[in-house]
């Protein structure tokens, strides 16, 4: 893995581009970025902190940031958990798969087939992300139903694009009847951040070059972290 | 529209009821200084600290973060009691008013531009307005 300076300028307009397996067995409660998620009727940010109401974004399972937010898609993994039951991580493990297949990696690979009986299987992926509101950097771990829209934010995320992602509750038929659950939909606006490459958008918005350079430092190795007593708060249903 | 705020009460944080932890990414809502000798820090921002004091002392508390504070709270007494001066610069008009009656004034004119510079000084304060 490489270590040099990271170019702000070289980040937005082609992404980390690293192929690298991170790290395995993180210790659990470890916190790197806050994390970004899609807060569902039985998450702790909505039945015990009444701080966010179902379908609205929450970061870092502290603050409400409402259903509609602005980001800009900064990078993209792999990522897979063995998760135990109180929704916490027994060890993790992360796969940059810009430029591989992550079948084609026999650490990760081995690590999804050696989950422990009595834990479970988490996978999907994992993205980096910019709030221009909040000046934040955090990721979103996108998995079950919301894997799906991993792709659709990084494709048209491209050259640091600002994206306006809003949920919308969708109720299943047939199979899945009687359950509800939240799709993300991605729309491109004309900004972009300062230095993207883009043409016809306005190149306007401006992220801290030192938070930036700290974040994809942790982003490419979170057990640089300082491990935090209390656990994880997921927000995950 | 180029809207500047010019002043603001001064905030003594040792005499509030408050005892926040380390402000990092979340808890201080993007206040973003910058840092003596290159790069920036998050900090509290004084008007949200004010806010968020002044309400803990008329209520009776002590405020232990102010993520879980301004996220759990629709109504805010505190808000009706600071007063803002904020300059529109290029007809040089003055609004003097409290941060109750910018977030009404906000909401009827639909104006983003004063809010944004609100949300710049007072991010906490002025997160959910339009």
């Amino acid at each position: 893995m490489s270590q040099e300076l990271i170019n702000p300028q070289d980040l937005i307009n082609q992404g980390v581009g690293d192929n690298s397996v991170v790290d395995a067995n993180l210790p659990s409660g470890i916190q790197f970025l806050p994390n970004l998620n899609v807060a569902y009727a039985l998450s702790k940010a909505v039945s015990e902190k009444g701080i966010a109401k179902p379908g609205e974004f929450v970061l870092g399972g502290q603050s409400s940031l409402g259903k509609e937010i602005e980001v800009i898609a900064l990078d993209y993994r792999r990522r897979a958990g063995y998760q135990k039951k109180d929704w916490s991580y027994e060890a993790e493990i992360f796969h940059f798969s810009n430029q591989g297949d992550v079948r084609e990696n026999a650490e990760y690979q081995s690590f999804i087939e050696k989950c422990p009986q009595d834990l479970k299987m988490v996978n999907g992926a994992d993205l980096l992300l910019f709030l221009p509101e909040r000046m934040v950097f955090c990721t979103m771990f996108m998995k079950g139903t919301l894997y799906k829209f991993a792709n659709p934010i990084m494709n048209s995320g491209v050259g640091g694009r600002v994206l306006n992602l809003s949920t919308s509750k969708v109720e299943g038929t047939r199979k899945a009847a009687g359950k509800t659950w939240y799709d993300i939909v991605t729309v491109k606006t004309n900004r972009a951040a300062m230095g993207s490459k883009l043409e016809g958008v306005e190149a306007s918005v401006e992220m801290p070059a030192d938070k930036l350079g700290e974040a994809v430092k942790l982003w490419r190795n979170p057990s640089a972290a300082s491990v935090t007593d209390e656990k994880v708060e997921e927000v995950a249903r | 529209m180029d809207y500047r705020l010019v002043s603001f009460p001064v905030v003594a944080k040792g005499l509030l009821p408050l005892s926040l932890p380390k402000p990092d990414a979340i808890n201080a809502c993007g206040y973003l200084l910058p840092k003596t000798g290159g790069g920036s820090y998050y900090e509290y921002s004084p008007l949200d600290l004010l806010v968020a004091g002044l309400e803990a002392g008329l209520m009776g508390f002590f405020c232990l973060d102010l993520a879980h504070f301004f996220e759990s709270r629709s109504v805010i007494l505190s808000e009706s009691k600071i007063y803002l001066t904020v300059i529109e610069y290029d007809s040089k008009k003055y609004y003097h008013d409290s941060i109750l009656g910018f977030k009404a004034l906000i909401q009827f004119s639909g104006n983003s531009e004063l809010l944004k510079v609100l949300k710049r000084n007072a991010p906490w304060t002025f997160r959910k307005v339009l």
